[in-house]
């Protein structure tokens, strides 16, 4: 049994002007000790499926539909009273998007990290320190961070002390949401070998968010490219960076210059991601995509398996 | 060789520091932030020139000085042979129409109460061109073509917040245009645009270069969009250029330690790396630029250190025919 | 900007206007206030602002009564205030004496009784010594007659008399005798004869009961009152008789406890407490938006040395300031404008001062100067745009307050007595108890309309603000 599996997954903005499906009909699963990579571009709905995922949509978002099950818990529908107790933070944690410059300033960075553990956990004051300590030194930072404040930490240091807040409660999961996308070259390469050593250290399974193919490449194993509120490809990510098979990925792998090798004439795809409001009909890609014919703006493409573990949703792969 | 359009020489830019009361009354003395230190460069006509460095290396402050947003502490900027830095009300005015910024924020950099038709007659009333409404209408259908955005009609009525961030990026690059200019600096263009998108601007930037016979600045933290999109490539270390060469030469032939890091960490999006814990030569991050170390300001986190490192500046030698890099390693000794 | 792009731009923002509908019911309210200030000498009598402090001048209006619509909503029916002309004239010639007879019919068809009866009368009297005199009395509609007074009026002088009959002792003596005739005696014995009303007894049933405000029952039917002025000179004149019903209700908005018509007040008031509150509030707004934003775009030392005046100005004391001037010169109102808007700009000042910090930052800002603009260009056409929306609901809100700060002024004897204005009313029914007595239309009409033209401000500003803010329309 996968330890994260998501079934037909919707999450909605209801807003005035109508439920913004920013997460449609989305499934997976996730194994322990793996990550997955989640791709797309702004808009397309991988946050809020981040934020669904652990049960904490802003207002006036909702999970309408579909079922996530934790280790085997269902937690759609689950009180969010019992979610906090026995789910959040416990199997599943998240590391926001600009969380590091979200630290209270005018707290010390073990104080921040050691609340959590007092007021929710009931844990005692010595032992948080030091459960605290002992995670800032995972995360490669020395102890004795505990005393400083946020200010007095660089861009990297606040990201580990981050990575740090939301490993203390010993998840299975961790989605992380852009966790590099504000820090330099250096910093997110070490940033990201940080995320590796702890995947394999404590067998962590990873949701990785990212708007960056290139950062996504160095850590995922399995890959996801959600366009428009679906999934429109998952599967290895050998497959799918060398061998991808829906128009988007492959017009989106084509976008990314290269440092190593000289591309002439970087492609680019015309138009912008529609409406959610609204959705295109039929297939959602189908008025930026250069191979579309007869049934793409009627039907909704199926989900097809490629090849072993090899998912697309698109007509072309259709057998008729 | 090439005209030279701007040419930049021992450029520098302190930013005072506010002494606390403490240190006034004991006298200490002023603070500066060193964004920009001693920096020279030369930009030939028709070429992209890219500024690249992390986060503080003084690179955007560097573009800002060149078209005159920030007065330079010392130092001479100047354009096809006149120096910039001291300019008449009149001359200030020509200068501006022929150089030209466009900002890395797309959403920041377009007034939010100015519908598209406004942003673009914005130049065009401030450099005193066309004089009827018709005019300028006429001058801003140009410009928008010129950007692709066609029929340009239907986007003269919009506000930003109506347009997409491609969109955005695209009417920022019409009013850069629209002046005619012969240089443009260009901060961080793309960092803010999806990946889709990024390409598009980027070859959209290239087509008008030919065109317009442009020359560009090109300011990025991302060496990738910098190889891909320039002719020469600067690299900046706490407000000094630490190897310059042309992009080839540069990205598989680096000779600067901190340059060799950069390259190290640029992520590929091939999946071959998922399972290794890379190798990154240097450790930690930049210090402030308010506390430049002694010596060679990479020194402290340079693998190769050894004895001048900490005490003499290098100095910026030609290691091959325009491949300029400051580190001890390679001067002749 | 030419004239064109200005038409065409004013024409632009009227089109936008007009979709927002909270901007024209504030600008609807906003109106209807303008039109009162304007017509005011036509909607209330001309000569009511100046008199408004002066007491005789209401003598004639009844005292402390609700509106008369109220009696929509009240089964028990009240008395209106009523102004009677003679129904019949009649001059007889005795000798020296002359007997001017004038009769008054009364169609009395309440629950409740009048509160003062009145005649006003033109004396012109040769000798002072020889006053003329009045008796008058009444034919009830049961067809008992009442001798009601008999009094001498004033001698001296020509010009409109006032006679408060309903206060005469012998008004109250007689109409006391002859209600003895029907009450029961024990009754009447008990009774403490200050709380008898001797005008219940003149509209009630004759019978038992009638001197006491429980068992007094109204008398329905036509009251004729016969006065009869006897002059002992032939060169004396007696004109224009009118007989006044003091009603138990008045006019629109009712009278406070110095007969003041309410409704005069409120439309004289508009005038100055438009003017107080729009003026000062414009004025100050202005000066702080001016101030701030030229303190923010220069920046650096010019920054510092003008919020350090602006601080100073804020923390002189205002009142004692205002007290100690108002004690050599005498306040009329555009001082006491001038002097508020003088010390109260410091605090827009500061907010439009840190937005200004914030919006030079601006990327577009930046753009702007790149592309040659100078501090004018970028003040006009990219900062104060953007703070327009915070000028329009800093004036919006400061209206109201403005209206209260002249009232307070005006507690203090520091407002400007010649004129009314709302905050002086509601200070005039602050002093008299007015809530605590249950007399709302004293209280609730001005505070009404103070809330009513801060309404039509913060409407004004919240349309104006999403016309300026495109952004805002599409949430």
């Amino acid at each position: 049994m996968p330890l994260l599996e998501v079934r037909n997954l919707k999450a909605y903005y209801l807003t005035s002007r109508g439920p913004v499906k920013a997460v449609d009909n989305v499934s997976f699963d996730l194994e322990r000790g793996e990550s997955l990579g989640l791709a797309g571009e702004s808009g397309c709905g991988k946050s809020t499926l981040g934020f669904a995922l652990i049960n904490l949509l802003p207002p006036p978002g909702k999970i309408v539909d579909g079922s996530i099950k934790i280790d085997g818990i269902e937690v759609v529908g689950k009180p969010d009273e019992e979610l906090r107790r026995e789910v959040r933070w416990k199997k599943i944690s998240m590391i926001f998007q600009g969380a590091m410059n979200a630290l209270n300033p005018v707290l010390t960075i073990g104080d921040q990290l050691s609340e959590p553990l007092i007021y929710h956990q009931g844990v005692s004051k010595e032992e948080a320190t030091e459960r605290v300590k002992e995670h800032l030194e995972l995360v490669g930072l020395d102890p004795d961070i505990y005393k400083r404040y946020p200010h007095e930490l660089s861009g990297g240091m606040k990201q580990r002390a981050v990575i740090a807040m939301a490993l203390l409660e010993h998840p299975d999961v961790i989605i992380a949401d852009e966790p590099t996308t504000a820090l330099d070259v250096i910093v997110q390469a070490q940033i990201l070998n940080l995320l590796k050593s702890l995947k394999k250290k404590l067998n962590l399974s990873i949701i990785f968010i990212s708007h960056d193919l290139a950062v996504i490449s160095e850590i995922a194993d399995r890959l996801a490219i959600m366009y428009a509120g679906e999934i429109v490809e998952i599967g290895p990510s050998e497959n799918l960076y060398l061998n991808p098979r829906h128009p988007y990925t492959q017009k989106l792998l084509g976008a990314i210059p290269r440092l190593k090798k000289k591309v002439e004439r970087l492609e680019f795809i015309p138009g912008a991601p529609p409406n959610l409001i609204h959705p295109p009909s039929g297939c959602r890609f189908h008025p930026r995509c250069p191979y579309r014919f007869e049934p793409c703006d009627k039907e909704e493409p199926p989900f097809i398996e490629v090849e072993p573990g090899h998912y697309v949703r698109c007509h072309l792969f259709a057998k008729r | 060789m090439a005209e030279v359009v701007v040419k930049v020489e021992n450029l520098k830019k302190y930013f005072p520091l506010r002494r606390s009361v403490v240190e006034f009354l004991k006298g200490a003395p002023p603070r500066s932030v060193k964004a920009v230190d001693d920096v020279s460069f030369e930009i030939h006509k028709g070429e992209v020139f890219a500024l690249a460095g992390e986060s503080g290396c003084g690179k955007t402050t560097t573009g800002r000085l060149i078209v005159k947003l920030l007065e330079p502490t010392s130092g001479k900027i100047y354009f096809n042979g006149t120096d910039i830095t001291t300019l008449s009300r009149e001359e200030e005015r020509e200068y501006r129409k022929k150089v030209q910024i466009i900002f890395q924020d797309p959403y920041g950099s377009l007034n939010p109460r100015f519908r598209v038709y406004n942003v673009l007659e914005e130049p065009l009333i401030l450099q005193g061109i066309g004089d009827t409404r018709s005019e300028r209408e006429e001058l801003i259908i140009r410009a928008l073509e010129s950007v692709r955005m066609v029929p340009p009609e239907e986007f003269l009525g919009r506000f930003p917040h109506q347009l997409s961030g491609g969109q955005r990026q695209r009417v920022a690059i019409a009013r850069a245009l629209i002046l005619n200019p012969e240089f443009i600096v260009a901060d961080e263009p793309v960092s803010m645009l999806d990946l889709s998108i990024r390409a598009e601007i980027l070859n959209l930037m290239e087509d008008v270069k030919k065109r317009f016979g442009l020359t560009y600045l090109y300011i990025t933290h991302d060496l990738s969009t910098a190889r891909y999109f320039s002719d020469r490539i600067a690299i900046m270390y706490l407000g000094k250029i630490v190897e310059l060469a042309d992009s080839d030469t540069l990205v598989e032939n680096p000779l600067h330690p901190y340059t060799k890091a950069l390259i190290a960490a640029v992520p590929e999006p091939e999946p071959s790396m998922k399972d290794v814990i890379k190798e990154i030569p240097i450790k930690g991050e930049v210090p402030s630029a308010a506390n430049v170390p002694p010596g060679c300001r990479f020194h402290p986190r340079c693998p190769y250190r050894f004895e001048p490192c900490d005490k003499e500046e290098p100095p910026f030698i030609e290691v091959e025919p325009g491949h300029w890099v400051a580190c001890h390693l390679y001067s002749k000794r | 900007m030419r004239w064109e792009d200005f038409k065409a731009s004013l024409s632009d923002f009227w089109f936008e206007f007009r979709r927002e509908k909270s901007g024209i019911v504030g600008m609807v309210i906003l109106i209807f206030f303008i039109v009162l200030a304007v017509f005011a000498p036509y909607i209330a009598p001309a000569d009511a602002s100046a008199h408004w402090r002066d007491v005789p001048y209401w003598q004639n209006l009844p005292r402390a009564v609700p509106p008369a619509w109220t009696n929509v909503f009240s089964t028990k029916k009240k008395p209106p205030h009523l102004i009677l002309q003679p129904a019949s004239t009649d001059v007889r010639q005795m000798g020296q004496i002359t007997e001017n007879t004038f009769v008054f019919e009364y169609d009395f068809t309440y629950d409740d009784y009048p509160t003062d009866l009145m005649l006003l009368i033109s004396a012109n009297v040769t000798d002072p010594a020889k006053p003329p005199t009045l008796v008058l009395t009444v034919t009830r509609p049961d067809g008992t007659t009442v001798d009601l007074v008999s009094t001498k009026l004033a001698g001296s002088g020509v010009g409109e008399q006032r006679l408060l009959i309903s206060s005469l002792k012998d008004f109250k003596a007689r109409l006391v005798g002859f209600a003895r005739e029907y009450e029961n005696p024990e009754v009447a014995s008990t009774l403490e004869y200050q709380l008898i009303d001797p005008m219940r007894i003149l509209f009630s049933e004759a019978k038992e009961g009638i001197m006491t405000a429980k068992g007094a029952v109204p008398l329905k039917g036509k009251y004729v009152f016969t006065a009869k002025v006897y002059t002992f000179n032939p060169a004396d004149e007696i004109s224009e008789p009118k007989l006044v019903m003091a009603g138990k209700v008045y006019g629109l908005l009712g009278t406070d406890t110095l007969r003041r018509d309410l409704f005069s007040g409120l439309v004289w008031g508009t005038r100055v407490s438009l003017a107080v509150g729009i003026v000062s509030s414009v004025l100050t707004t202005l000066i702080g938006v001016v101030y701030g934003v030229a303190s923010a775009y220069f920046g650096g030392w010019t920054d510092e040395a003008m919020q350090r005046v602006a601080e100073i100005v804020a923390s002189i004391p205002v009142l004692p300031l205002l007290i100690i001037i108002f004690e050599f010169y005498k306040p009329t109102i555009w001082p006491v404008i001038i002097l508020m808007t003088l010390f109260s700009w410091p605090g827009t000042n500061k907010v439009v001062r840190s937005m200004g910090f914030q919006l030079k930052e601006m990327q577009y800002v930046e753009a702007a100067r790149a592309l040659g603009a100078g501090g004018r260009w970028i003040i006009l056409r990219h900062m104060m745009p953007q703070i327009l929306p915070y000028v329009f609901a800093s004036i919006a809100l400061g209206v109201p307050g403005y209206v209260l700060l002249e009232a307070g002024l005006s507690f203090l004897g520091l407002g400007d007595v010649s004129r009314v204005t709302w905050g002086q009313i509601l200070h005039d029914a602050q002093g008299s108890a007015a809530a605590l007595n249950g007399m709302w239309w004293w209280v609730v009409p001005p505070g009404l309309a103070i809330a009513m033209l801060g309404l039509s401000f913060a409407l004004l500003g919240s349309a104006l603000n999403k016309i300026l803010s495109p952004k805002m329309r599409t949430l």
